[in-house]
């Protein structure tokens, strides 16, 4: 090999096992790159599950900031950030949009919010956590004024009322006009005594709803069919608890039979029960759970 | 002639020889800084994990001291404590609803109540020995995991009375 050959196979070696030592950083760097994007898909996704899983009470409310333009995906009890991976919350009930991103507030911060409200029928079935932003909103339209100073109290401030990703048609009838699309919502309701029941109508189907926490459920969400199953299971598990705990009390007292008849037609609501009568037998537990003292002590 | 080509033949092999030594030194330079950035991870990641530990209890309690299946409420109004009753009604109703508490609780593997105050003996709490008894196997599915406890109240409506215990719960 002449010299000049030789000095080129060299440079030619060079190169060839630099590119080699370039090409394993450059993958090394991807990789970990990728990596960290997953895993801060997870921690964020994981961060939102915990901000939720310490709203266990009712009433309570506040904001939250995530450092990127994120969009938290939640359909079917299945909760994720941008296309990562999903979780599957089974026990708790989330109202939210379907797809929303957070309202940027500054550079590298963007807003969420989460508020709670009990579902009762009359004893706590759930608490509901409502998640959003205020990038998303709702367009509340009311056919009366009545209607409209009975809910908007309990919804608080930082929820978006005026732009209209969701409209909800309020009407005082006693069945829904339409069933529509999955934009609208249509809701027939009742006020009474400080209480509302009625049915939603949304994508096709019409569901019945007794009292502020269902109908919240209905009208912050984008999958109130699904809500609705999960409500009617955990009506069920309270009831059924609730019948248990008078086995054991009425061995001592004999005064929890009605009792037992009501809770056992709270236990069995479903997408066919009448709310007018739902909401009339909850009032009766309540009256006779209030009389219970002593020896035979209330239920709730 | 021989020698002259001998001694170019040695100079190539202690070139080559010297390249493959650079590079073994270069790798073995590599070798060490990436185990020392994957021990330092690996530090890392146990601190967190144990922070995360932390947390995710604290939640599980919540989540569990939460539960309206559990809690104790007068006439609406929700109270810190566990109901006895209801503690000792659970087990019926996780008995035939045991799919959906396993997806319910999740990680947990167990969550045992005990009191505490007044001491008593330890006696498993049934619907036909409650309230002559002192502890609660709420939930059990396998003996996994870390244990958390903390001290809670439980309340005994038939007794209207409320007694210190401890929740052990147990999870991956």
């Amino acid at each position: 090999m002449k010299r000049g050959q030789a000095s080129t196979f060299n440079w030619i070696y060079i190169a060839v096992v630099g590119a080699i030592i370039l090409l394993i950083f450059i993958g090394f760097a991807v990789k970990q790159g990728a990596f960290s994007d997953r895993l801060l898909n997870l921690k964020v996704r994981d961060n939102i599950d915990n901000v939720i899983s310490s709203y266990r009470a009712p009433y309570l409310e506040r904001t939250f900031t995530l450092p990127k333009d994120f969009q938290i995906n939640y359909a079917k009890n299945s909760l994720s950030i941008d296309t990562g991976e999903k979780k599957v919350i089974y026990n708790k009930i989330i109202a939210s949009p379907s797809k929303f991103k957070g309202k940027a507030i500054s550079k590298n911060e963007y807003e969420f919010y989460v508020w709670t409200y009990p579902i009762l029928l009359p004893y706590q079935i759930d608490n509901l956590i409502i998640l959003g932003s205020s990038n998303y909103g709702y367009k509340m339209r009311y056919d009366n004024e009545e209607i409209k100073n009975f809910i908007s109290p309990d919804i608080p401030s930082f929820v978006n009322l005026n732009s209209k990703e969701k409209e909800i048609y309020f009407t005082q009838a006693e069945e829904c006009l339409t069933t529509q699309n999955s934009n609208l919502m249509d809701i027939a309701y009742t006020i009474d005594n400080e209480e509302i029941y009625g049915y939603v109508c949304n994508n096709k189907e019409k569901l019945p709803f007794v009292g502020k926490g269902m109908l919240y459920s209905a009208v912050f969400s984008d999958d109130f069919s699904s809500i609705f199953n999960q409500i009617v299971k955990r009506i069920q598990l309270v009831s059924q608890l609730h019948l248990e705990e008078i086995k054991i009390y009425s061995k001592s007292c004999t005064q929890y039979s009605e009792l037992t008849l009501l809770i056992g037609k709270i236990k069995s609501f479903n997408k066919n029960s009448n709310p007018e009568e739902i909401l009339a037998t909850s009032r009766q537990i309540e009256k006779l759970n209030n009389k219970m003292t002593g020896r035979c002590p209330s239920v709730y | 002639m021989f020698i002259r080509q001998l001694k170019k033949s040695k100079k190539g092999d202690i070139q080559i020889y010297s390249t493959i030594f650079v590079l073994l030194v270069f790798f073995l330079i590599m070798a060490i800084g990436l185990i020392f950035y994957l021990k330092a991870m690996k530090t890392s990641v146990i601190n967190s994990a144990q922070e995360i530990a932390i947390d995710k209890f604290s939640l599980l309690l919540n989540t569990v001291i939460t539960m309206p299946e559990l809690r104790y409420s007068f006439h609406g109004s929700q109270s810190e404590a566990l109901d006895t009753t209801k503690l000792t009604s659970f087990q019926t109703l996780l008995n035939s609803n045991k799919l959906y508490y396993q997806r319910y609780f999740g990680k947990i593997s167990s969550i045992e109540i005990q009191q505490v105050y007044p001491q008593a003996d330890e006696v498993l709490c049934t619907e036909k020995n409650y309230p002559q008894c002192s502890k609660w196997v709420i939930y059990s599915n396998g003996d996994k995991g870390l244990v958390y406890s903390t001290s809670i109240l439980l309340y005994y409506p038939q007794e209207d009375k409320y007694k210190i215990g401890k929740i052990y719960i147990q999870a991956q």
